[in-house]
Formats: structure tokens, sequence, C-alpha cells
């Protein structure tokens, strides 16, 4: 397969729709054909970083087991939108997932990070 | 060179906002569906320096496409695509 | 120029998919290729046989079976999201001891794989969010 950069833009809650799952079943799937790609929580998508989450309380699977499976898809970095996370009163302390670098982009890394894919994939 | 796709009202998600937090001078906005709504507050569209609207959707809600953003249809849409690289889209 | 389409929004709950069906009809019409057309989250309720819409409104799935059968596309409805939501083919509908299946012809149930090499094989993927 061609080797064509892409980006997936996660912007949804974990919970508001099935959309934060479905887009790392999408990554994952992504990652097993090997295809190089980055991930970029944005807007509302950041809070699917937040450390405490716990959603089998509502009877949900837990979002952090597909995201802590990244790493072993050798996905170890993802990015996260240093102006979402301000609007959300957030800091960077508060999210995390085992195996994963999050790295703090502010609008002009956000625009590098699409400029440089070949296809952007939203969710 | 992207094109922004934004389907959604600005009074409704910040999909517009998002996009214009990203969006880099060489880059084209398209508004569909409702997104067509930003249309009536011009300023929220002061950060787009190259903004198409889809003339059906902007017709079938009443919303009169004024300067300087400019009308396309569908087959106009494709002509973006095939002239821009990536395509994003922001919806709901 | 080779475009894929990744359709999330499911008939009638928003606009995305009949703005998809149009998007593709003119990618068509200027002489560019479909290689697939994903069908993903509610996206595919696009997918069922089973629609009845009033007359005097757009049938949305069946203009998309027509589309699909009348250029030969590749359409995929995701088999995890179709199964979660009761988009299913005849094969599923036996293997899960359902009463009925409501895949429509033209339509076929992949993996999320499809979605991936609809991304290394187009020039271009546009997702049609709700």
């Amino acid at each position: 397969m061609e080797q064509k950069q892409s980006l997936y833009i996660c912007r949804h809650t974990p919970l508001q729709s099935s959309l934060a799952r479905d887009a790392l079943d999408a990554i994952l799937a992504a990652a097993v054909y090997d295809q190089p790609l980055e991930i970029l929580f944005s807007g509302e998508g950041v809070l699917q970083l937040a450390k405490n989450l716990s959603a089998p309380s509502v009877q949900q699977k837990d979002l952090r087991k597909n995201l802590m499976a990244l790493p072993m898809f050798d996905i170890t970095r993802v990015h996260v939108c240093t102006r979402s996370l301000a609007e959300r009163n957030l800091s960077l302390e508060q999210l995390g997932v085992d195996g994963l670098e999050i790295e703090p982009s502010d609008a002009a890394a956000c625009q590098q990070l699409i400029a440089s894919a070949h296809t952007v994939l939203s969710f | 060179m992207a094109l922004h796709i934004v389907n959604q009202s600005p009074f409704r998600n910040t999909a517009l906002a998002e996009c214009a937090a990203v969006f880099a001078e060489s880059d084209t906005l398209l508004l569909t569906e409702d997104g067509v709504y930003a249309l009536l507050a011009m300023d929220k569209l002061a950060p787009f320096s190259s903004i198409y609207v889809l003339e059906s959707d902007a017709v079938a809600r009443g919303i009169d496409v004024q300067s300087p953003a400019k009308t396309t249809d569908y087959d106009g849409w494709v002509n973006l695509c095939t002239n821009h690289m990536p395509i994003v889209s922001w919806f709901g | 120029m080779i475009f894929s389409l990744a359709i999330y929004g499911a008939p009638y709950s928003s606009q995305a998919a009949y703005s998809a069906l149009r998007f593709a009809e003119a990618v068509i019409r200027q002489g560019h290729s479909i290689h697939r057309l994903f069908f993903y989250t509610d996206g595919v309720h696009c997918g069922t046989a089973l629609a009845c819409p009033p007359q005097d409104e757009l049938n949305l799935q069946q203009s998309w079976q027509q589309l699909i059968e009348r250029h030969k596309l590749d359409a995929v409805v995701c088999i995890a999201a179709g199964q979660k939501r009761g988009v299913i083919s005849e094969g599923e509908a036996k293997r899960f001891g359902k009463p009925a299946f409501n895949l429509a012809p033209g339509f076929e149930l992949a993996g999320l794989g499809q979605l991936a090499d609809a991304v290394a094989h187009s020039d271009r993927v546009i997702t049609f969010g709700g």
C-alpha cells in the first residue's frame, strides 16, 4: 500500500455518541495496515483523554481500553489542541493515557498537522 | 491548501469556530447544509480568506449569499476537492 | 481523480447522507471515479432495504441503491456498526438467529480495513458527518 500520511481529528465527547470509539476502531484498523497517521483531539474531543474517565458506570465500553491499545500498534503520541483545553479550564496534567505521549498543539501546530496530511478523517 | 467543509450552524455548536482556529491563509471554506447560517453573522466569517457556499443549501434555508462569499453547486464542490488537499469536514 | 466517501449520517436524521448522494453523483458526472462508499456509524442505515418513506418524499436509501447499481460502485456497510444497529445480511441473520435481514442489494458488509484501504487507494476521501 502507498504510504500517505493521514490525520484523524477526534472532536466528540467520549459518551455523546459512538463516534469517539468508532474513531479509535478506524485508527486501529489503519494501524494494522501500517498506514502512517497522526491523531488530533480537538474541541470536545479533548475530553476523551481525561485521566478519570469511568464509562462502565453508564454501561458503555471503556474508551480508555481502546486508547491504551494504540501503543500496541506503534502509535505512541497523540496531539491535543491547547485552545480547546483552555476553553474547558483543563490542563495537560488532567489528561493521561498509559503508554501515550500527549503533545500539546497550538493553532499553528494544528494547522501544520492538517497541511501535512494527504487525507483527513473527522470523527 | 486545505478545503474545510462546515455543515453546522455557528449558533448551534463550535464547528465553525474550531475550523476558524486552524484555518490557514491559503485554505478555502465551504459552507453546506446548516453551515450556511453563518451568513447571518458575517463577523464569524472574518477569519476566512476564501468562502464558498453551496447554493442549493442556502436557497433551501432562505439565506442570501453576500460578498465576499461565493456560491457554488455540487459540481463546483467536486472541483474544490480536486484543487485542494486535504479535505477537512467539521460536523456536529 | 479517485474519490472515496465516508458517510456517517443516517437518512432523515441529518442532511449528510443526502449531501453525500448528490456529491457522489457530481463526482461521477465529472468523469472522476469512486473507489468506495464506506457507510459507518449511523450512516449504516443508508443500507437498509426496508425503508418505506411517503411517496412525496425522496427515498434516500433507494436513491443510493440505484446509484450503486447503475455505476457498479463498491458500497461497504461497516459490519460491526451495522450489526449493532440492525443492518445485517442474510448470512448474518442466520449466524445470529435473527428472523430477518435487511441489507439492500448492492451493499456489502465488511470491516474497517475497507476504510483503511479506501484511504490508501484514493486521491481524496471526504467525510459526511451528521
